[in-house]
């Protein structure tokens, strides 16, 4: 009785924090639809600011702690809120929850790099300990302030929501934005505050919940998650439930520390369950809670746009990709090609997402865990390299894709996320890190308890053992993944994807079965995660659980959303920077710094171009190069010219690098001015096609205002673009938009060509209109 | 962000009690040359329109001809591309929507301009965003013009019948005192009696000397109210004038959907022959 009356005390301190952390959570959530992935994060922040403040530097703790959650935590709240969020209204929902998974890789970085992770640091308890005596029970003072500050926060934001002005404006914004406005009610002041009180919460949260542990940046992340079990039970929207579901997971986190040891049998399989209690406690409640309790938000409208690939496209592609694995191959060092060996398998996994997550915008975490079950099949299977162990890797990992995906078709958005994080963090934490056990008399033994090696693979004659080979099998591979994926949105399956992800409503009235459409694809892509998995395991011939951790699944998503999830170059990306020595080497010793700078830039690029820098970017500037066979045929022949010289040692690897630099810059330059000659205009930039809409569109506004003929034009122009689908509803409104949307939407690839707009026009048969008239005809008339 | 409608519109006598800057009966909202864009499309191709102070102006038009599209342009919720919004002799053109708002330019868009899973109490604490109104004077002036909300303040707004929460938003225009009111389709989708209800309340405000642009698929209930009247149709204003002159020429308007004006005139973009061009708020 006196253990349990101790471990419900501490259950319930540990269950305040949790009720502060989530409560700050689902108040940015429902109030900028933003579910900040990062709050764990922001919260380990400030409790390394904390320690640093009272610790480190000795300020008492009643200046330190004010100091950092008053001050300095809502002036993050704010950067973050000025920076990166304010520009996401419309993103799709997997840039929105990505963006903040950048915010967190940053600040998980930043936090190793200035406070060195080898050094023993623990934060204090306040009060220093102390406490009073309740019969033989004794209760620190830091408990009871814990529980008091709770409830002050539930009081606080209940009030805040529902009796203040700003806390009605901030649920109006969630509403409807342009309503609130014409109310007078400024949104960018609600999602400031929203964002300050949201990171307040998260630090006050931090800094208690760290003297639990020693201070480390990863586990104290991971330890404040926990509360995401709390604001999931308040289904992300009822303060109260929130703390009903914190006192759950705190108790039951607690609790599991106090008993789970004493149990006899078992012993060594579930120590491994005793941090992921909380993780299975979000399991039950994602599974538990009626599926209308959990309607993700209503879709804002999307600004996204998904290009169907082309089959010239995808082969072309793969080709370039291959071609240039054979060139890296044959002219990289022994050693550089062993560090980068590991690229394929994770560029593999990468292109898995692109159906899920770009196709279907199901938001799936747990990709690499399914690559981490098909690396132990291939391990335990693929003994002697024999390569049907990779079938095997994709068709078990595809299987426990489908079991997973079971509970997760009634769930979309924020909350599948979750579901697959949680079932990530359990693989990773817990299930991988098992001890071997028998189950049905087959005797499984998962990272045979650290270290999973695997051969490399053979068929027949053929063996992938040297570097060289395997690399070249690799690409070969992905690119074989990567046409799958083509053909996969090329298919029936990819336009239902499209069209589930786009109105489920509707498309569920058309009789489509969306369970099935979901099933399929979630099957499908743990297949192909599942293939990377093994073709990493035998890449690196010795893999450990941490290869295939949530932490590094989280950056592998980053990385592919940042690029263009809708893009099957977003998985080659991926692999190039997390499965090379790419950043490693050049950034030496300090690593985190250099992923803290790329994670931050990567969550400005989002921000900015929130259908990735593939499709915003890439595309549009490589895009003249494939329509002047002579640029195309040109670059390949110097590259191919060059490699065959420095195979025949004429010229050394810098050259060659230079060479591929050089002519990969030259080419969409080059192939741009000819197309532009070709079309007889003036050659425009390259990459902004709102300029070149705006330049023209300014030119038919100045003609407007001087020729009389210029209405007749724009009444005409009016029709042209209605005709084309341009019209009503399609066109994403809002000042900002430009006039960059619709040239998409004709089916397009920005930046449009005089080229584009001559057989436009004489589709529409409009060819004989005066030719001095057609500038302003184009561009809709001024 | 320096035009907006002068100081007078925010506090004390409204500007069109006494005479606007600019000279006795200039408008109080005009627009001169107004276009606007969706992307590409182009859907205001020059509008001209003057509202005289404590007047009430009619827009009328069929589906798409961009009458909601013109009451957002004034509002400041979409940019218009070209010509400008001019409020009580200043250029207004681009202001911030927040801006304005608080000014006392209300909006009350198309469909139903409450916030759902707002209470009606929290809807009408929004409301009070425009100088410093107390919740119980707030509360008190929406009750009294519209006793059914009295009964529903605990309700979420988005659970009451169309009819109720379109009185709910119209609430704003009487608690928000504007100077400006601007309507988008109160009657959209509501019975008959209703429509007739809300309009009373519509009369009742311009009474107040309020400027009111009031935007209308059917024309019967808003051309009673109206002192004029302007058919927009595709964008352009096809014709302009008291609303008896303008109910004689609306169904030729809309049967013939083009707007009524010489097809072969090559002076077109002049618009001196549009009769838009007359500033039909200044006539009377
Ligand atoms: N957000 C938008 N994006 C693209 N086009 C739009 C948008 N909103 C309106 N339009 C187009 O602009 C035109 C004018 O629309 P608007 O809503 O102003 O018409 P309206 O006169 O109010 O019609 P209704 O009587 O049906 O309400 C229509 O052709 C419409 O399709
Ligand atoms: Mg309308």
């Amino acid at each position: 009785m006196h253990e349990f009356l101790v471990f419900t005390i501490s259950g319930l301190t540990t269950a305040g924090i949790y009720a502060i952390s989530a409560s700050g959570l689902t108040l940015t959530y429902v109030t900028t639809g933003v579910f900040n992935i990062a709050h764990g994060a922001t919260g380990m922040l400030a409790a390394f600011t904390y320690w640093q403040l009272a610790v480190g530097w000795g300020l008492p703790a009643p200046l330190a702690l004010p100091l950092c959650v008053l001050v300095a935590a809502p002036l993050f709240g704010l950067l973050l809120e000025r920076l990166v969020m304010r520009r996401l209204a419309g993103a799709p929902e997997s840039t929105r929850l990505v963006v903040t998974v950048a915010v967190l890789v940053v600040l998980v970085s930043l936090v190793q790099w200035l406070w060195d992770p080898s050094t023993f640091r623990r934060s204090q308890e306040l009060f220093a300990g102390k406490g009073f005596h309740l019969g033989t029970i004794s209760v620190p003072y830091n408990d009871v302030l814990v529980l008091g500050v709770a409830a002050a926060v539930a009081v606080l934001l209940w009030l805040l929501l529902h009796h203040s002005r700003a806390g009605i404006a901030m649920r109006a914004r969630v509403d409807d934005p342009s309503l609130a406005t014409l109310n007078g009610a400024r949104p960018s002041t609600s999602a400031r505050l929203a964002w300050m009180t949201g990171t307040a919460l998260a630090a006050l949260a931090g800094i208690l919940i760290a003297p639990k542990l020693t201070m480390s940046a990863i586990p104290l992340t991971l330890l404040i998650v926990n509360a995401y079990a709390a604001a999931v039970i308040g289904r992300l929207r009822s303060l109260p439930m929130t703390f009903v579901g914190a006192l759950v997971v705190g108790l039951a986190a607690d609790y599991a520390v106090g008993y789970l040891p004493k149990v006899h049998y078992g012993q060594q399989y579930l120590r491994g369950a005793l941090p992921v209690v909380p993780v299975l406690v979000l399991l039950v409640a994602l599974l538990v809670l009626r599926a209308s309790r959990l309607r993700g938000r209503p879709a804002l409208a999307v600004r996204e746009i998904t290009p169907t690939p082309t089959w010239g496209g995808g082969l072309g592609f793969c080709a370039a990709v291959v071609f240039g694995a054979v060139i890296a191959a044959t002219t990289m060092s022994k050693a550089d090609l062993f560090a980068s060996t590991s690229m394929w398998g994770l560029a593999i996994v990468g292109v898995s997402m692109v159906p899920l997550v770009g196709y279907a915008g199901r938001i799936s975490l747990c990709q690499l865990s399914f690559a981490g079950i098909g690396a132990a099949v291939v391990a335990h299977a693929g003994n002697g390299g024999n390569p049907a162990a990779l079938l095997l890797a994709a068709a078990v990992a595809a299987v426990v894709g489908a079991v997973v995906s079971l509970p997760a078709l009634r769930l979309s958005g924020i909350y599948l996320a979750l579901l697959t994080g949680a079932f990530a963090v359990t693989l990773d934490n817990w299930i991988f890190q098992l001890p071997s056990f028998t189950v049905a008399g087959h005797r499984f033994d998962l990272f045979q308890g650290g270290t999973l090696s695997a051969d490399r693979f053979r068929v027949g004659g053929f063996h992938t053992d040297s570097a060289k080979t395997f690399f070249i099998t690799g690409a070969v591979l992905f690119a074989l993944a990567a046409l799958a994926v083509v053909a996969v949105r090329r298919s029936e399956l990819g336009q239902r994807l499209i069209a589930v992800k786009e109105s489920p409503a509707a498309s569920a009235t058309l009789g489509m079965n969306v369970r099935l459409t979901t099933l399929a694809v979630f099957t499908l892509s743990a297949g192909l995660a599942g293939l990377g998995g093994g073709v990493y395991a035998s890449a690196v011939r010795s893999t450990t659980a941490d290869s295939f951790s949530f932490f590094t699944g989280l950056t592998l998503l980053l990385l592919v959303v940042v690029a263009g999830v809708s893009s099957i170059g977003s998985g080659l990306a991926a692999g190039l920077l997390l499965g090379t020595a790419a950043i490693s080497s050049a950034a030496g010793d300090s690593a985190t710094r250099v992923t803290a700078t790329l994670a931050g830039l990567a969550a400005l690029a989002l921000a900015a171009n929130p259908n990735g820098l593939i499709p915003s970017v890439l595309r549009p500037a490589y895009e003249p190069v494939r329509r002047v066979p002579a640029v195309l045929v040109g670059s390949v022949g110097i590259v191919t010219g060059l490699w065959v010289l420095r195979l025949a040692h004429v010229v050394d690897g810098d050259v060659l690098m230079l060479g591929i630099l050089v002519v990969a810059v030259a080419a969409p330059l080059l192939a741009r001015s000819l197309v532009d000659r070709a079309s007889g205009t003036v050659a425009v930039p390259a990459d902004t096609v709102a300029s070149e809409a705006a330049a023209t569109a300014a030119t038919a506004t100045a003609a407007a205002t001087t020729t009389t003929t210029a209405t007749a034009t724009a009444a005409a122009a009016a029709p042209v673009a209605a005709a084309t689908g341009v019209g009503g509803g399609v066109v994403a409104s809002g000042p900002d938009e430009g006039l960059s949307g619709p040239l998409e939407w004709l089916g397009f690839d920005a930046p449009v060509s005089q080229t584009d707009l001559d057989v436009l026009d004489a589709r529409l048969a409009l060819a004989g209109v005066d030719e001095s008239r057609l500038g302003e005809v184009r561009v809709g008339a001024a | 962000m320096t035009a907006v409608l002068p100081a007078g519109a925010t506090a004390g006598p409204r500007p069109g009690a006494g005479a606007a800057p600019g000279g006795a009966g200039a408008p109080l909202v005009e627009t001169r040359g107004l276009r606007a864009r969706y992307g590409r499309v182009e859907v205001l191709h020059g509008v001209d329109l003057a509202v005289g102070a404590g007047q009430v102006l009619a827009v009328l038009g069929p589906n798409g001809a961009g009458k909601s599209t013109l009451l957002r342009v004034i509002a400041g919720l979409h940019v218009a591309s070209a010509g400008d919004v001019v409020l009580g002799g200043r250029r207004a053109t681009g202001a911030d929507p927040v801006d304005l708002a608080r000014r006392g330019l209300c909006l009350i868009p198309e469909g139903r301009g409450v916030f759902p899973s707002l209470t009606v109490r929290e809807n009408l604490r929004m409301m009070t965003y425009r100088g410093g109104r107390s919740r119980a004077d707030v509360e008190e002036r929406a009750v009294a013009r519209f006793p059914k909300l009295g009964q529903r303040l605990h309700q979420p707004a988005g659970t009451m019948s169309g009819g109720e929460q379109q009185m709910l938003a119209l609430a704003r225009a009487i608690v928000a005192d504007p100077a400006v009111l601007l309507l988008d389709e109160l009657s959209m989708g509501l019975a008959p009696l209703v429509v007739a209800e809300l309009y009373a309340s519509v009369r009742a405000i311009a009474a107040e000397n309020v400027t009111i642009i009031v935007v209308e698929q059917f024309a019967a209930a808003v051309l009673e109210v109206a002192d004029t009247a302007a058919v927009l149709v595709e964008g352009r204003i096809a014709a302009a004038g008291r609303p008896a002159d303008i109910a004689g020429s609306l169904s030729g308007a809309y049967l013939g959907g083009r707007p009524a004006r010489d097809e072969n005139s090559p002076d077109d973009a002049s618009g001196a022959a549009r009769p838009g061009r007359r500033r039909p708020g200044m006539t009377r």
